[in-house]
């Protein structure tokens, strides 16, 4: 009762409203131009959303988060390009839909769907959080160190990469995180000489570098491209038919979506891709998939926008980011003087019901945006790459020089914006590094503090029950990918020969 | 305009169906385990800790672990370039030239963070959009014209009006 009276003081207050409506407007609108997606725009933002105060800066990002996860569908079905790398498993279908006359039927299904998802998983989120950071209250340096290994063990699962690649990028994070004095010695770890590198490498440089500088680079690869919009079609309410079918579809990608969330590191792509994997397995209509199965939007749609509720809540409860657009309002946080963990649902209910109340609120209101805008979103992705991306380094640029005015921070941003560019190109996903960071400080703080506890026997970490359970489940994590493997190799060999292998 | 061009058409399979050793990938095993190795040999140049401050965890000890982290997967990589699977041969996309239309592009970038610091934030701006534009194909001059001149206006309210910050000037 006392968090819902929270929420709607938070929203009751105008300029909270305004904010959220400001910031879903804007989240659609990133989501709908393919490149920009809800990493790209927070990383942009930092810079601005840290002079802010904390809890409108932070409510800023999250609704945004949402809000661009939704847009990217608008995208994918009319031009067969994601808007968001999570609208990928929609494109399948609803791509389909639209060139055989129902586009407006796929938007309305997809903004039903994703608003339906995001509402169940930020109710998943409101009682899920309390409950996990209760449990953080038991968590002494040696569960910290456990649960940060953890977290980075789970980038070995992340699916679509590489398994060696991913964990490269995570150890390349927590060397990252290295650089700069050591805080219990003063002794300085790879600054070579330069007296900016000092405090260390700056998250927010970094982030913008490698997210929109990278993207910069890679889009004037894609300048031939040519999208076309199939259709010009504004988004129709389901029909009450179209919702008796889909309500268990949606409640399914809803609950995958959320689970998938709150396992650390995993995020709304890979929600998406199992919730429209399992729901072409489960379905009696099997072949109607790829073709324009209304199933196939309702699935990954449900699951990408629940999964923005499950991702926040390791990242609000624990500190630990659940995908990478949370790893950057953990940043955010951090920057602002949060402590995510139980001290802050302690210290400032205020702050959590207000995250609570500008994620809901978001998904109320891109409900209504989808309905009635579909149309001129769908039209905003036609915004030429020649006029949109100069702008958009310009802001990622004067955004890295703004937060000290220090020019050194530019040219760091512009050094991650070459790395970022290079590590997509040959496979390595830039996630993985920003977690790597984050949770790479974590790892060498909790691991010096339980050195210094246990008299200098790390191995007494592995006597404590709930650090046990989070290192067996890391190298579960971590051999996950091998574990899949054999099994499959296992269902191959017993298969009688030319049994066609069920996709 | 910028298609990528394809150089090293050896990767995958041989004519005989066998994987072949993955070129793009040993090289990157090559430069992240040197590289590592480079960075594990300069842990040994930190300066001494004194002995007031000389207990648990020395600030070495953990990029040190980190390192060897990063030199045993680069040595994965590498044997798994070395020794591709059938299943990995069959992915593997043979290593294309990078565009000449990126490393433009990076020069440009590179121009305009040097910019910054001798013509200033606002010239810089407007160079760099337009020169960025009409290098990526844009033509449509007047619409360029346009564009950029109200968003170096919207840069300077935003950044030196709204956020009071003392951008670069000449």
């Amino acid at each position: 009762m006392e968090m819902a009276y929270q929420v709607l003081v938070f929203l009751s207050d105008p300029y909270n409203l305004l904010l959220i409506i400001g910031g879903t407007t804007l989240g659609v609108f990133i989501g709908a131009l393919p490149g920009l997606g809800s990493v790209v725009m927070i990383a942009l933002l930092l810079p601005f959303v840290v002079r802010m105060e904390p809890l409108p800066g932070i409510a800023l990002t999250a609704v945004i988060y949402v809000a661009a996860t939704y847009g990217g569908s608008i995208t994918a079905i009319l031009i067969n390009t994601p808007g968001t790398p999570a609208a990928a498993a929609t494109t399948f279908d609803g791509y389909p839909l639209a060139q055989r006359g129902e586009a407006g039927r796929a938007l309305g299904i997809a903004t039903f769907s994703s608003a339906t998802g995001g509402i169940l998983g930020i109710l998943a989120m409101i009682v899920a959080t309390p409950l996990l950071a209760k449990l953080a209250f038991y968590f002494g340096p040696a569960e910290y160190f456990a649960l940060a290994v953890f977290g980075m063990s789970m980038l070995a699962s992340i699916s679509g990469n590489s398994v060696i690649k991913n964990l490269i990028g995570g150890a390349f994070g927590v060397l990252l995180g290295t650089v700069g004095s050591d805080l219990a010695t003063g002794i300085e770890r790879f600054t070579f000489d330069i007296p900016d590198l000092s405090e260390g490498i700056r998250p927010i440089q970094m982030m913008i570098g490698l997210f929109a500088g990278g993207e910069l680079l890679r889009q004037s690869t894609q300048l031939g491209i040519k999208r076309e919009l199939v259709a010009d079609a504004v988004a129709k309410l389901p029909s009450w038919d179209d919702i008796k079918r889909l309500w268990g579809t949606v409640l399914r990608g809803s609950g995958i979506g959320t689970f998938i969330g709150i396992l650390p590191a995993e995020g709304g792509t890979v929600a998406a891709m199992i919730a429209y994997n399992e729901e072409r397995r489960w379905s009696k209509n099997k072949d109607e998939f790829g073709k324009g199965a209304i199933e196939g939007v309702a699935a990954p749609e449900a699951a990408n926008n629940a999964a923005t509720g499950g991702t926040m809540v390791p990242t609000l409860a624990l500190g630990i980011p659940g995908g990478g657009s949370t790893a950057i309002i953990l940043t955010a946080m951090l920057v602002l003087g949060l402590r995510p963990g139980p001290q802050l649902f302690e210290e400032q209910p205020e702050f959590l019901a207000g995250i609570f109340g500008a994620m809901l609120a978001a998904n109320i209101y891109f409900l209504f945006l989808g309905m009635i805008g579909a149309k001129f979103f769908s039209r905003i992705s036609m915004v030429p790459a020649t006029f949109l991306w100069p702008m958009v380094f310009v802001m990622a640029a004067l955004g890295a020089f703004s937060v000290q005015q220090s020019l050194f921070d530019v040219t760091l941003m512009l050094i991650f914006a070459f790395l970022g560019y290079f590590m997509r190109r040959y496979g390595y996903a830039p996630a993985p590094i920003v977690m790597g960071l984050i949770l790479g400080e974590l790892i060498e703080g909790s691991l010096k503090q339980s050195y210094l506890i246990y008299d200098g026997s790390l191995l007494a970490i592995l006597q404590q029950p709930i650090a046990l359970v989070f290192l067996a489940l890391s190298v579960i994590g971590i051999s996950s990918p091998l574990i899949g493997k054999l099994i499959l190799n296992r269902k191959e060999r017993m298969m009688p020969v030319g049994d066609p292998l069920d996709e | 305009m910028a298609k990528e061009t394809e150089i090293d058409s050896g990767a995958g399979v041989d004519p005989d169906g066998d994987p072949v050793v993955q070129k793009a990938e040993l090289v990157q095993a090559l430069i992240i385990g040197g590289g590592a190795v480079g960075l594990f040999l300069l842990t040994f140049t930190f300066d001494e800790v004194s002995e007031s401050l000389a207990q648990g965890i020395g600030p070495a000890v953990f990029p040190r672990a980190i390192l060897l982290i990063l030199i045993f997967l680069a040595v994965l990589l590498g044997y798994r370039a070395l020794k591709p699977t059938l299943e990995s041969a069959a992915k593997y996309k043979p290593a294309k030239s990078i565009p000449k239309i990126v490393y433009l592009s990076a020069g440009l970038l590179t121009l305009f963070v040097v910019g910054l610091n001798f013509i200033g934030a606002l010239p810089s701006v407007v160079v760099f959009c337009v020169a960025l534009s009409l290098l990526w194909g844009e033509r449509r001059y007047g619409l360029i014209a346009v564009t950029f001149a109200i968003f170096t206006g919207a840069v300077y309210l935003l950044f030196d009006i709204a956020l009071n910050t003392n951008l670069p000037t000449m």
